[in-house]
Order: structure tokens, then C-alpha cells, then sequence
């Protein structure tokens, strides 16, 4: 993955390496060479040109909208067509001049006009506002031209659209989970494990995790039940494992798109949790339902097959081992000893270990998200603990007091501890 | 695995055949929409169904006006009709009352067995223990609380920006719809009438 800030970072380093004489100059030529070709030539048109597409989408939108009777319905729809058709044309006019981007900034202008359409049929028709069924058709229409036409913004739409139709499906029929979501996802997904497309990947990701969301049934959601906390925070544990076992293994680039929201939701599962134990109404034994054990069931071997296959031992180990610690957070509510003060010392307890093992993590394996994740969990934790102290305030001051020699006893043995862990190749010269 | 990718597979057929089939089928999922409603407005058997009051608040959402009918609320049967849930497809029994308007006379799962002057027209309950609805279009929740709120595709309006108000304020029932039913239950709105007369009429194109 080539993105603008890696090859900034390249830019700052080459002259680096060529000056310590590592590199000579001519490598580096050729190594700005072959970014330059991976980034695709120039951006720029493609970026306007697919602006330029959204905002006649647009226009088409708002004219369908207006309902305008001047124009017979069948000339607007018609015009619709035509619109479709310049749109395709043009990106076929686009590939073929060897600008793929344009291309695809025209197949996505055109998959937005057929949602329009979509719309203009509707409203010729009286069609109720059956919006899920409007967003069904616009997955089917932005699928067909993503396979197509290889387009990376119709896939983007797609998948948009895939979420919408199922949630309003899900939402009409007040019950489980939604199957039918997977009939327009597996082919999106299986689209999006060629692609590179950075939007797409995020995307995909999102899609599985708003489905995975709704898969408890509605009305888990209608009343609210903390065994949602626990389920989350399983699916945010398998996220963060996947995604950081593609990163280091290699495996499809889109799994590494798990990483980021895998740890959004482990960073916000974490420290409600933390303000939940604190708080005296709410600090009340859990328990677990299906869901809640299905997720674990899945979360527990993928943090496992980290722990046990990841290529770099020091990164994978410290993190399988941070993710342990979030897992048992709600195990401990199942247990009821939540009420106790024990019970609020080990859970507060273990939102620190896992935000540390987060930052080491991070700082071993040189991916500044986990970093940034710990630090956040960390430092939120330690302001909720202020807040809503752990007995009284001198408890707490205790509490920080053992903590915090805790950490730098780990900090003074993590060397050898690191050193022995995994210990760095020798060079052969 | 990179043989197996999407991508790869499609590149094989040429670029223009692939644009060609995008652009026709894109269009032909737009014609078959415009297609299935036309067939039910050329073919379709006529119903006349009154209008009731919906909540005044919700009857005029950006262009279109939200209609309501006295089938709306239908009564499920308690013999032999296990709950019905929501979402799902159920088939209603329209007879005609006195002035010729439709009304349901039942409601099931599976396509019933029409009778003379029996129409069927296919909905999907949206509430399953909604209250009544009297002759009056007025809001009844007294009584058993086991009917059914079933939507039939005929519940929008839409009308030219800024000619909705007219309807809205126009006094429910006034207003009277003719819809068109398809042999397969399908549904489409045909003309609107006010006080008999036709305001509004819709060709199949």
C-alpha cells in the first residue's frame, strides 16, 4: 500500500541513505522511479474530474427531486439513459486514453445517475418510500458496474448501499440477523481482495462489522442490555487480531483495514466498561447470551493463532497478551465480583495492562495506530479513574502509586525481556 | 489466488463488450422497473378505495403526499392464523361495501381462493397490533388489539413541487384513489379524485 505519506517519508530518508553512503544515487533514482509509476501518474484530473461527476449526480438528483412536469416523465427518463450511457461511454473513452481514474470517476457519475433513475421511476410510479428496496437496486446497479467496469467508486457505492438496504431490512422486520446481506457482500468482498483501493478496503471492513452489530437482533438494541458490551468488545478483540496478523503475516491488504476500527471499538468498549464498574447503579453482575459466546469463540483462536503464527514474536506477543486482558473484562462482571472492591481494582487493573500492552505493542512493531490506541485507552482510563475514584481519593492515589511502580519495574526488565523474546539476527557481514 | 481474482477474470472479455454490457444493463434494470409498475397500470383489475387521515404532521414529506386507507388496518382472523409477524408477506381479500368502495374481508399467508368479485391484492405488515381505524377514518384503539398495519405500495403520492400543499389541505375524505391490481396481487396507484372527480391520472407511461 503506497499512500501520500509514505512517499514523503521516502523523500525525507533517500538523501539520508545516499549521504551515509548506504544507497548510491542511482538507486535511489530508481527507487523514486518505481513509486512515482505505483502512484499512478497524475491525480489531479481524475480527483476534479470525479468532483465534477459527484456534483452532475447531483444536479440530476435535485432536478428528479423537483418533480418538474414541464418535460414529459418519459423524456426525463430518457434523459436518465442517455446520461447512463455518456457516462459509461466516457469512461471507456478514459481507460482507453490510459487514465484509469477518469474512467473510474465516470463509472461512479454514472452509477449515481442510475440511483437517480432509480428515484424518477419511483416518483413516476407513486412507489412507496421503501428506501430499502431503492437501495437494494443501487447495490445491484453499482456491483455490476464495479465488475464491469473495475470501478472503485461503483464498489464504494455498493457497499453503502449493501449496508443500507440490509440495516432497513433489518429495522422493518424487528427480528435476528439480516441473511440476506451476504448475497451482495461475498461478491463486493471478493471485488475488493483485488483492489487496492484504500476507500474500498475500509468499506468492506465497516459493512462485515454493521452486520456483525446488527446480528444480536433488534431487540437486544431496543433494550439495551450490557452483554452488547461484551459481544463488542469480542468482535473489536477479532478485528484488532486479524488485522494485525495481515499486517504481519501479509495475508489480503483489506483484512489490514480490520486494525484501525477494530481498536476505535476495544479503545470505547474498554472505557465504558471502566465507567460502568466505577459507577454505583450501574457497577451490576453481567451475564452472557448466544452472541456474546459465539463472538468469543471466534475471537479467542484468531488471538491465539497470533500469538502462536505471527512472523515478529515481539510485537504479536505483548499485543495477543493485551487483548487477553480485554477479553477477561467482562468475564469478570459474569463472575459477579464487580460489586466488591476487588472486583473494581482487577478490572481497572486490567484496562491499564491492555492499554500498555497496546503502546509496546505498537512501539515493537512500529505501527503508530496501536501506539496511538494505547495511549488514548491509557490516558482516558487514568482521567475516568480520577473522576470516579476507585474507594476514596487516597485509594485511588494508592491505586496509581502501585500501578505505576508496576510499570517502571516492566519498563527496566523489558529490555532483556525483548532481548530474549526474539532475539535480533546477526548480520552475516 | 491472483488467478482467481475478479478483476483478472473480467479483463479477459474487452473493454468495450464490458462498457457495452454496463450501460445495458444499468438501463434495462431502470426499463424493468418502469415495465413491472406499466403492466399493472394497462392490465390491472380497478379498485376504488377511500382515503382516511394519516398524523397531519406526516402527510406532506418533501414531494410527496402520504395516503391512508381503510384496508390499511386489517382484523386477523384468530382461527387457524398464527400470528402474523412484521415484514411479512401476507395476501389480502378485498369485496366491495355499498358504495362500491373496497374493503378487506380477510387476510392469509398464502394466496386464497378467489371467489366472484373477489380481488387479491399482496401487502406486508408493517405492525401487528394496531388499532382500528372506524368508518369515519377516525383512530379506534379500543376492542382486542390484533390487527394488522399492512402497506401496499399505495401509501405515497407524489405530486409537482409545491402542488402538495393543495392536497394536504383538502379534507381526507374528500379524496378517493384508484388503484390498479394485478392478477398477482401487485398494486399501483391510477388516478386521484377529489369529491368524484379526477385531479390527478396516471397513463402506463
Amino acid at each position: 500500500m503506497l499512500t501520500g505519506s509514505y512517499r514523503k517519508r521516502l523523500e525525507a530518508d533517500l538523501p539520508r541513505w545516499v549521504t551515509e553512503g548506504w544507497l548510491t544515487a542511482e538507486n535511489a533514482g530508481a527507487i523514486r522511479r518505481s513509486v512515482a509509476r505505483e502512484q499512478g501518474g497524475i491525480r489531479l484530473p481524475a480527483v476534479l474530474g470525479l468532483l465534477g461527476g459527484l456534483l452532475i449526480a447531483a444536479s440530476v438528483a435535485a432536478f428528479v427531486a423537483a418533480g418538474w412536469e414541464d418535460i414529459p416523465r418519459l423524456v426525463k427518463l430518457a434523459m436518465i439513459l442517455a446520461a447512463i450511457v455518456a457516462s459509461i461511454a466516457y469512461a471507456f473513452r478514459l481507460e482507453r486514453q490510459g487514465s484509469p481514474r477518469g474512467a473510474d470517476a465516470a463509472v461512479t457519475c454514472g452509477v449515481l445517475i442510475f440511483g437517480a433513475g432509480l428515484a424518477l421511476v419511483g416518483q413516476m410510479y407513486h412507489l412507496p418510500a421503501d428506501w430499502p428496496g431503492g437501495a437494494l437496486l443501487v447495490a445491484l446497479g453499482g456491483l455490476i458496474a464495479a465488475v464491469l467496469m473495475r470501478s472503485n467508486g461503483a464498489l464504494a457505492i455498493a457497499l453503502i448501499a449493501i449496508c443500507a438496504w440490509s440495516g432497513g431490512r433489518w429495522e422493518e422486520a424487528r427480528s435476528g440477523a439480516h441473511l440476506g446481506f451476504f448475497i451482495l457482500y461475498l461478491p463486493a468482498l471478493w471485488l475488493s481482495l483485488s483492489r487496492d483501493n484504500r476507500l474500498v478496503h475500509h468499506l468492506v471492513v465497516l459493512a462485515a462489522a454493521s452486520w456483525l452489530a446488527m446480528a444480536p437482533g433488534y431487540g437486544l438494541f431496543d433494550r439495551f442490555d450490557y452483554g452488547l458490551l461484551a459481544y463488542g468488545l469480542a468482535l473489536a478483540v477479532f478485528y484488532v487480531a486479524l488485522g494485525a496478523l495481515a499486517l504481519d503475516r501479509g495475508l489480503p491488504s483489506v483484512l489490514t483495514a480490520c486494525l484501525p476500527w477494530g481498536l476505535l471499538g476495544l479503545v470505547l468498549v474498554l472505557n465504558t466498561e471502566l465507567i460502568r464498574i466505577l459507577d454505583r447503579d450501574e457497577a451490576r453482575a453481567g451475564h452472557a447470551f448466544r452472541f456474546v459466546f459465539l463472538a468469543y469463540a471466534v475471537a479467542i483462536p484468531v488471538v491465539a493463532v497470533l500469538a502462536g503464527f505471527a512472523r515478529e514474536r515481539r510485537f504479536a506477543w505483548p499485543l495477543a497478551a493485551g487483548l487477553a486482558f480485554a477479553l477477561l473484562v467482562p468475564a469478570l462482571f459474569w463472575t459477579g465480583i464487580v460489586t466488591a472492591m476487588a472486583g473494581k481494582i482487577i478490572v481497572a487493573s486490567l484496562v491499564l495492562l491492555a492499554a500498555t500492552a497496546l503502546v509496546v505493542a505498537g512501539s515493537v512493531g512500529g505501527i503508530r495506530r496501536l501506539v496511538l490506541a494505547g495511549s488514548v485507552l491509557f490516558g482516558v482510563a487514568i482521567l475516568i479513574l480520577l473522576w470516579q475514584t476507585i474507594g476514596t481519593l487516597l485509594d485511588q492515589s494508592l491505586f496509581f502509586l502501585v500501578a505505576g511502580a508496576a510499570l517502571l519495574a516492566i519498563a527496566s526488565g523489558a529490555r532483556r525481556l525483548f532481548a530474549r523474546l526474539n532475539p535480533p539476527e546477526k548480520e552475516a557481514a | 489466488m491472483r488467478a482467481l481474482s475478479a478483476d483478472n477474470l473480467v479483463a479477459k472479455v474487452p473493454l468495450v463488450w464490458r462498457a457495452l454490457a454496463t450501460a445495458l444493463l444499468l438501463g434495462l434494470v431502470l426499463l424493468a422497473l418502469v415495465e413491472q409498475r406499466a403492466r399493472i397500470l394497462r392490465g390491472g383489475t380497478e379498485i376504488r378505495l377511500r382515503s382516511v387521515p394519516v398524523d397531519p404532521r406526516d402527510l406532506f414529506r418533501g414531494g410527496y403526499v402520504i395516503l391512508a386507507y381503510p384496508i390499511s388496518t386489517v382484523e386477523a382472523e384468530a382461527a387457524g392464523q398464527p400470528g402474523f409477524q412484521r415484514g411479512e408477506r401476507v395476501y389480502v381479500s378485498l369485496g366491495r361495501d355499498e358504495q362500491g368502495f373496497a374493503k378487506a374481508t380477510g387476510v392469509t399467508r398464502d394466496w386464497p381462493k378467489a371467489g366472484e368479485d373477489i380481488v387479491v391484492i399482496a401487502g406486508r405488515v408493517t405492525a401487528n397490533s394496531a388499532c382500528a381505524t372506524n368508518a369515519n377514518g377516525d383512530v379506534d384503539c379500543s376492542g382486542r388489539r390484533n390487527r394488522l398495519r399492512i402497506t401496499y405500495g399505495l401509501e405515497s403520492y407524489f405530486v409537482p413541487q409545491g402542488e402538495g400543499k393543495a392536497i394536504e389541505t383538502t379534507d381526507k375524505a374528500r379524496i378517493e384513489v384508484v388503484a390498479a391490481v394485478s392478477s398477482s396481487g401487485e398494486a399501483a396507484i391510477k388516478r386521484l379524485l377529489i369529491d368524484g372527480k379526477p385531479v390527478y391520472a396516471e397513463p402506463p407511461y
